[in-house]
């Protein structure tokens, strides 16, 4: 079984919850025997063959030709860089960037016959549309349209079984991979511009998540929440739609604290974007700070919220009572994990949600928003209408004042999520290969 | 019978290194020596010693005819003891020659008159021990921290007995019809007598004269020897006027670099003012106004905070935004915490942070000078600042938890 892999971020620089997912399912897919070639959205022009668990971690670049390789390996006077050294000069991106930031328009340009190949009337619109969507922007729209071609390069050097393309970004690169070679395309839902937006979004990403999905041949969901979500905004098959919870890769040496804090932690751990609900844990932190002054809340996390919440939180004059990191690396979520004793995740609309799972299984009591995927495979956390500070509050001024059941409510919760693995999601998803395969 | 007052002020802070969450009550220190210490080098070399050089020359050329004010706070004395102790050296020589005046301010440079008065009053004392300790003299003048000052400030300042004069700004706003070239006395039963800043003729030099689009470009010293005594014409032929020049040191050699002719502009313009000004004008020491002025002065009511920065001339760079007043309020209770448990380590750590600069660094106000902030912060922008800053303060206090 062979997989072209197709995602915009994967570990060790990214940290989010898409890198994370990808990473559990190519772990634990290399475990039972799939190959994959992944593709990411590196500005060399490389990919990464697959075989082992262990090159799950260790990625090694294959270039596409020998031309490039000896210029890159000309420019590069010392071979003796670490991995992650070298993966950076390879280009790959180091913050996230599912969500778009940039629109400026620019000149026609080159790939549009990768879109041109199919016959089918309602298909061909949906391809237009695309195209002109892609072709016609810089920013992030310039970046999809630079995949795709390097997606097509690498679908015509090496041999695979079926393509599974994770979120919008990857979409038409998948597309065109499915066209070029007639094998079948899964695409995989993480999130949708509804939720990354809070409203109505991008239409030029609703047109790409709506033909990606209605062009794939399955489309994986990561909930019945997000499934619910492009069942009735996109209109797309029930019957083609799989849903596979995300799932969690458990560390073995995260048992022990490493505070750096005297008083309890609180802790938010994500992009500060409306999506999230980054102001609802400010409120909260208000809330609590006022009858309970000894603790920290602290925010970790980029986005484009996040100069208004450091205003407001200033304005509410929490002193150092409210802290903001800023970008975390993979070690440092782990290290502010350990040192922390509450999560909240106030997502507004969250299609799965990975950190609270990683929370739990750092023995942290957590708090999800009912508006999450997450929430359908979790028992042993409070789960609240993310709009409701005041709820949120009390549990968390009750957990402070009963550090015994703080720690009883991690206990469990850790018990639990050493039973989400991703051995199980990922056989739901070989299962989803197989029954491709089978059917062409 | 104009009087010229120059003051000169000289200040580094110590600055913090860029903290991460997890250096948060850690053993190593949160300042960065080595920044400082470099910074320190570059300065002294390009500026502190030309200049104060220059200024020994021209009070020896003139046989004890030219004089000027010098302020040096704390944070920089310290670092100059510690990494070019000539400079000291050169400012005790100025000081032997009685023609430099040493002004008092807060030791640390810090915004303490804002935000808690015990504090402050602490911090004069200190800048004042120092000052004695040092160099053997005893400062009668006082200059605020960017030169802020209100009534409030007077009434601080009110038990220090041997402070009779102080320095702001000369601020249109609380001006109004009156000019900046007489002493004013302060309010209400406050005895000091307040020297305001000529601002258009101070930032003449150290704004304006390397701008090449000013309409004045280039400055010569002649020109603005003229200007000096043009405001002789603004009062009677009995009167004592003063045209108070106040600035950074750094103006000469850092701020305009060497090769803008800063220090042969330096040189010649107390020669040419003599020249100009024949027996109408003569240079005086902040301190020996007390001597001269006996009559009636009329009362000068600040009821909001002036200070010499931007042309606002307010308190908004500094304390204008909720970040700076947020992160003030946070150092000044953990001071206090650190007051009450007798904790000299935390205190001195916490008092280090009180200079202006860390809560300058996060200034957003629209119309912020962003020449100067570039030059001044090493921070990309506000809110990296004022990130930095709270870890600071955080560290103080899980140091002290």
């Amino acid at each position: 079984m062979k997989v072209l892999f197709l995602t915009w971020e994967f570990p060790p620089f990214i940290s989010g919850g898409l890198a994370m997912a990808c990473y559990g399912m190519v772990k634990s897919l290399l475990k039972k025997g799939v190959e994959f070639t992944l593709v990411l959205p590196t500005s060399a022009d490389v990919y990464f063959h697959l075989v082992k668990p262990e090159d799950a971690d260790q990625l090694t670049p294959i270039f596409i030709d020998d031309k490039t390789k000896s210029e890159f390996e000309y420019s590069l006077n010392n071979s003796n860089i670490s991995n992650i050294e070298f993966l950076k000069l390879l280009g790959v991106s180091e913050t996230p960037e599912t969500y778009l930031s940039s629109s400026d328009f620019v000149e026609f340009m080159s790939i549009e016959r990768y879109f041109e190949v199919s016959n089918e009337i309602n298909t061909k619109n949906i391809l237009k549309e695309i195209k002109e969507n892609i072709l016609s922007s810089s920013g992030l729209f310039k970046k999809v349209r630079e995949f795709s071609i390097k997606v097509s390069k690498i679908a015509k050097l090496v041999d695979f079984d079926c393509i599974h393309a994770h979120d919008w970004l990857c979409y038409p690169a998948g597309i065109v991979a499915a066209n070029m070679s007639g094998k079948p395309l899964i695409c995989h839902i993480h999130a949708t511009e509804f939720d990354r937006s809070g409203g109505t979004g991008d239409e030029r990403i609703h047109k790409i998540e709506y033909a990606g999905l209605s062009l794939a041949d399955r489309v994986i969901s990561v909930s019945n929440y997000t499934a619910n979500i492009i069942v009735n905004r996109y209109r797309v098959d029930t019957s083609k739609i799989r849903v596979v919870h995300n799932a969690f890769h458990l560390k073995t040496d995260n048992g022990e604290k490493k505070r750096i804090f005297k008083d309890p932690v609180i802790l938010f751990l994500g992009r500060i974007t409306l999506q999230k609900g980054p102001e609802y844990f400010l409120e909260v932190a208000k809330r609590v700070i006022e009858t309970y002054p000894l603790v920290r809340f602290i925010m970790v996390g980029t986005g484009d919220l996040a100069k208004r919440l450091i205003q407001k939180s200033a304005e509410y004059k929490l002193l150092t009572r409210f802290l903001f990191t800023g970008f975390m690396n993979r070690e440092e979520v782990e290290a502010i994990l350990s040192a922390s004793d509450i999560m909240i995740l106030p997502s507004v609309s969250e299609p799965f949600g990975i950190a609270p799972l990683e929370a739990m299984s750092f023995g942290i009591a957590t708090i999800i928003s009912k508006q999450s995927g997450v929430s359908e495979v979790v028992n042993n956390v409070y789960k609240v209408n993310f709009w409701d500070v005041e709820e949120m509050s009390n549990i968390i001024l009750d957990l402070l004042s009963n550090p015994e059941k703080m720690r009883e409510m991690g206990q469990k919760a850790r018990q639990e999520v050493e039973k989400i693995q991703w051995d199980k999601s990922a056989d739901l998803i070989l299962k989803c290969y197989k029954e491709l395969l089978c059917s062409t | 019978m104009l009087n010229i007052v120059p003051y000169f002020q000289m200040h580094q802070p110590f600055r913090l290194k860029k903290l991460s969450i997890f250096d948060i009550g850690k053993e190593n220190s949160i300042f960065d020596n080595e920044l400082d210490k470099s910074l320190i080098t570059r300065i002294s070399e390009k500026s502190y010693i030309p200049a104060l050089e220059i200024l020994l020359n021209l009070v020896t050329k003139h046989d004890g005819r030219f004089k000027f004010g010098l302020s040096l706070t704390g944070p920089l004395i310290q670092q100059l003891l510690l990494y070019n102790p000539k400079v000291i050296d050169l400012v005790q020589k100025l000081i032997n020659t009685k023609c430099c005046e040493i002004l008092a301010e807060t030791y640390y440079h810090s915004l303490a008159s804002l935000y808690d008065e015990n504090e402050f009053i602490h911090q004069v004392n200190k800048h004042i021990n120092t000052i004695y300790s040092l160099f053997g003299v005893v400062p009668t003048t006082f200059r605020n921290t960017e030169l802020i000052y209100s009534n409030k400030i007077a009434d601080m300042l009110r038990g220090f007995k041997t402070l009779n004069i102080i320095l702001t700004e000369g601020a249109e706003k609380i001006l109004e019809w009156k000019l900046p070239i007489r002493p004013y006395k302060a309010y209400g039963k406050n005895p000091q007598l307040i020297l305001l800043r000529h601002h258009i003729l101070s930032e003449d030099i150290s704004i304006n004269f390397n701008n090449k689009n000013w309409k004045e470009y280039p400055l010569t010293a002649e020109k603005y020897a003229k200007w000096c005594m043009d405001l002789n014409y603004s009062g009677n032929s009995d009167e004592s006027l003063y045209c108070n020049i106040f600035m950074d040191l750094e103006t000469f050699g850092e701020h305009h670099d060497d090769s803008t002719g800063i220090f042969e502009f330096l040189k010649d313009w107390p020669t040419l003012i003599f020249k100009i000004g024949k027996n109408d004008v003569r240079f005086t020491l902040p301190f020996e106004i007390m001597n001269i002025e006996n009559s009636k002065h009329d009362v000068l009511n600040v009821k909001d905070y002036i200070s010499w920065n931007s042309y606002k001339k307010d308190i908004s760079a500094f304390a204008g935004n909720e970040m700076q007043k947020n992160s003030q309020m946070a150092l000044y209770k953990q001071l206090n915490e650190a007051k009450l448990k007798g904790d000299e380590v935390s205190l001195e750590i916490l008092r280090k942070l009180s200079s202006s600069d860390n809560a300058f660094y996060m200034a957003t106000a629209p119309f912020l000078d962003t020449a100067a902030f570039k030059y001044f912060s090493y921070y990309p922008n506000a809110e990296t600042a004022y990130q930095n800053f709270l870890y600071a303060i955080a560290h103080v206090e899980e140091l002290m938890a």
